[in-house]
């Protein structure tokens, strides 16, 4: 009864991170605070949340608004996560929150943050150009510079002052958020039958939404408990799923992909609220935050970093987590996506590592050619 | 087809392309003999490239934008598309890095003759995040290293940057030296670097008196059709004398152009702004459908890629050769934000008096083009400035219908012609 409860309030919020945004409008009745935007795929919650602002992760209306609107306003050829994060902002679905922030994962999310501020005018709008030359001696004092200058904007939005001590506590409650669900990842990789994707995806979606303290506390409970569940495995193959780091896919696509034979032992959806890993909370805490970043050697699709080899990487990854295949999951027009498909999958099929690529869009929703080719690719691993 | 160039210039006022045509070969060929010569190739983008420092150490910078416009505009990206798709590249991947990539596959013999590998892959990240992406796919392909300068985006609203901006920049500028003694075995030569420093300034001032001759009225030149030949050296030869010499034979002959009030079309009956990147395998074509209603191009946006020259945003000095490269860096027009680049077509508009505004949607390019719809609502629905947006692709000539692109231009210049009746009646 008790997990029940916590999971349907999981449940709960990660309906409401859709189009509604109720939790947010509800946090903000009740505390009379300010509500900050963000699109995927890494923000420092971290700064608005020591101010006091909720910071909300934008990961599109997934089909639950028309595009028409957008449409005429941005291009045809882009994603659509785009597009239905602008028609919400144009239709008045982001009027619950006070800002909105947009960082340098591509060009789309980019210039998509220029018309969006063009269109709400009076809105606080930014972005972070965050450093891409990560082994420059100068990269950590620009992000920590540039971290400076969003704090300051935010501290003027909210008439008040950040504080170092207050910093340090959001990094504390946000280290808590990562280790838990990377806990969560490691348990759903070594016992993947014990909760299927639709669960894992509500879980983690609702971190992007709830406040951290209380999905913190709901999450701790919930992980101690599926730890201490047992349940029977399934013959089917172990995916790893690559590239929905951003847009995210229909959870009946990925329904399918597990009806047609796989655990999905990895996947990208989200990544952004865990990627960062713990972040030390001595000395200075803007500085580690924006040392965590630079340092960080974990590779994000968005992002470049001088010092990683994306080929060792996929290849020790898929070994590490015992991946029989890797399904490549890229939204429709996602360049990002498409270009580390390439690089990655050369490295596949040098070490014969089966994999098959898939598209989606946030309001696909016919899935039968999908099924039958996911069906094929999991039966010539189960058989090979 | 009606001429492209009107009958009294056409030999004795049109010799600046030319003169552009033959650099560019003589850069292609310098290209294609690095092998023998021993020179280091340096892979540099349009936006935001420090070739002045590059030339400090002789290495010789390709681009690939370059080559594959020019392949494009030779009929060339066809078969080179494929090659890229056929070993798995999207059809939604930009054409460019496709095109990039096949051409220095085993055995390609593009249009414009082989391409060269690269030695050392120069990542300006400037204006297009597809450049990471880019660069990544070369770095796998053929091992050459990456040496990046990040360039942070231009995020406020009211151009402001801020001073951490500069700071990074010259600081990767500067760390960049050594990497560059290293890989050439050459000491840096700061005077030489002052110097190239000055040479690429005076290019850059020439230019921009070039550009600006477009507020005459009529324009002695078109600054969209005209400026893709004119604007190429300030890429690849800045720095140099040649440069120099190219942008001041073109300023006398804009000049003489325009005190013989002589034009690239026969009259001027429309002054058009242009916005987005050409179609370059019918670019003759494509202009062809807008010379035949006598229309000229006064400003354009295009052309700036390489750098924002007539906004006063950067200037080199070649007393702070580094900070002052930094500061070009940052202002290559895709690295300005939406708001700013709408602002800045909107003063084209005023400044050059200009009757409308076109918009070229090229399916490739993303940073280019998404929002591009923004733009014309807001020149449209809030200024009422007629603004034709139509689609098709800089080198991809599957996205290009002749028939419907003619329709939709007939039909703008049928409303425009519409527009201006009523206001001389008015
Ligand atoms: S889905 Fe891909 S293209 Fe779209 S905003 Fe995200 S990273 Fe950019
Ligand atoms: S996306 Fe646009 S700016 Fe970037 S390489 Fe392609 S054409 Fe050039």
């Amino acid at each position: 009864m008790e997990t029940l409860s916590f999971k349907s309030s999981f449940a709960q919020a990660a309906e409401d991170s859709y189009t509604n945004f109720d939790t947010v409008k509800e946090w903000k009745r009740e505390t009379g605070g300010l509500a900050l935007g963000y699109f995927p795929v890494y923000f420092p919650e971290e700064l608005p949340h020591s101010l006091g602002i909720l910071p909300v992760g934008l990961y599109g209306a997934s089909g639950g608004v028309a595009l028409d609107m957008a449409t005429a306003h941005t291009q045809s050829f882009v994603c659509s996560i785009t597009r239905s994060v602008f028609q919400m902002a144009l239709q008045g679905n982001l009027d619950v929150f006070d800002g909105l922030i947009f960082s340098n994962i591509c060009d789309v999310a980019r210039n998509l943050s220029g018309i969006t501020k063009r269109n709400l005018q009076k809105r606080y709008v930014d972005y972070i150009h965050l450093p891409i030359n990560n082994n420059s001696s100068y990269a950590t004092k620009y992000l920590n510079d540039e971290y400076l200058r969003v704090s300051a904007a935010l501290e003027k939005l909210v008439g008040k002052k950040l504080e170092t001590r207050q910093l340090a506590k959001s990094i504390r409650a946000y280290n808590e958020r990562r280790r838990l669900q990377l806990e969560l990842v490691n348990l759903r990789r070594s016992k993947p039958w014990l909760l299927d994707y639709t669960e894992w995806y509500s879980i983690m979606r609702s971190g992007s939404i709830m406040p951290v303290e209380h999905y913190v506390d709901q999450l701790q409970r919930y992980v101690s408990e599926l730890a201490a569940k047992d349940a029977k495995a399934m013959d089917r193959i172990r995916v790893a799923v690559v590239g929905n780091f951003c847009e995210q896919p229909p959870l009946m696509l990925m329904k399918v992909i597990e009806d047609a034979g796989c655990y999905i032992i990895n996947d990208e959806g989200l990544l952004g609220s865990r990627w960062l890993g713990n972040v030390e909370t001595k000395g200075d805490p803007l500085f580690s935050l924006a040392q965590a970043y630079v340092q960080n050697a974990e590779p994000l699709t968005v992002r470049f970093h001088p010092d990683i080899n994306k080929q060792s990487y996929i290849a020790n990854f898929v070994r590490n987590i015992k991946a029989d295949g890797v399904i490549f999951l890229t939204p429709k027009f996602c360049e990002p996506a498409l270009y580390d498909y390439m690089i990655y999958k050369s490295t596949l099929d040098e070490i014969k590592m089966p994999y098959l690529h898939l598209e989606y869009e946030e309001s696909s929703s016919s899935f039968e050619h999908i099924r039958t080719m996911v069906e094929t690719f999991a039966e010539s691993i189960l058989f090979d | 087809m009606p001429e492209l160039v009107a009958e009294p210039m056409r030999k004795e006022l049109d010799k600046a392309k030319r003169m552009q045509g033959d650099m560019l070969l003589s850069y292609f060929d310098a290209l294609s003999k690095s092998g023998v010569t021993g020179t280091k190739i340096g892979y540099s983008f349009v936006m935001a490239n420090p070739i002045e420092l590059l030339a400090t150490f002789d290495i010789l910078p390709l681009f690939p934008e370059i080559t594959s416009l020019n392949i494009s505009y030779r009929g060339g990206a066809p078969p080179l598309i494929a090659q890229a798709e056929e070993v798995g590249y999207s059809t939604d991947a930009c054409g460019y890095v496709k095109m990039g990539v096949a051409s220095i596959m085993d055995k390609t013999k593009t249009s414009i003759g082989y391409i060269p590998k690269p030695d050392i892959l120069f990542l300006s990240y400037s204006g297009c995040q597809i450049y990471i992406h880019w660069w990544e796919q070369y770095h796998y392909q053929t091992g050459a290293p990456i040496f990046t300068i990040d360039v942070p985006y231009l995020r406020d609203y009211d151009r402001h940057v801020p001073k951490h901006d500069i700071e990074y920049v010259a600081g990767q500028l500067e760390e960049m030296i050594p990497k560059l003694e290293a890989a050439t075995g050459k000491r840096f030569n700061e005077d030489k670097l002052k110097e190239i420093v000055r040479l690429s300034g005076k290019a850059w001032d020439l230019w921009k008196e070039c550009v600006e001759m477009g507020k005459l009225k009529p324009t002695p030149f078109d600054a969209y059709f005209e400026s893709i030949y004119y604007m190429a050296p300030i890429t690849f030869a800045r720095g140099s004398q040649k440069c120099v010499d190219f942008y001041k034979f073109l300023l006398d002959e804009l000049k003489l152009r325009a005190e013989r009030g002589i034009g690239p079309t026969e009259r001027e009956d429309y002054r058009l702004v242009f916005e987005g990147v050409p179609n370059y395998p019918f670019f003759k074509k494509f202009w062809g459908l807008f010379s035949h209603y006598n229309a000229r191009c006064v400003a354009s946006t295009y052309p700036k890629v390489a750098g924002l020259v007539d906004t006063g945003s950067f200037r080199l000095n070649p007393e702070k050769p580094i900070e002052s490269i930094a500061e070009y860096m940052i202002h290559a027009y895709c690295n300005w934000n939406m708001p700013v680049r709408t602002h800045l077509i909107e003063r084209y508009v005023k400044d050059y008096r200009a009757d409308a505004v076109v918009i070229h949607s090229i399916k490739s390019c993303r940073s280019f083009s998404m929002g591009q719809g923004d733009i014309r609502e807001y020149l449209a629905k809030e200024l009422d400035v007629p603004t034709l947006l139509v689609e098709s692709d800089h080198v991809d000539p599957r996205y290009y219908s002749e028939a419907q692109m003619k329709n939709r231009i007939d039909a703008f210049f049928e409303t425009l012609a519409l527009r201006k009746n009523r206001s001389q009646i008015n």
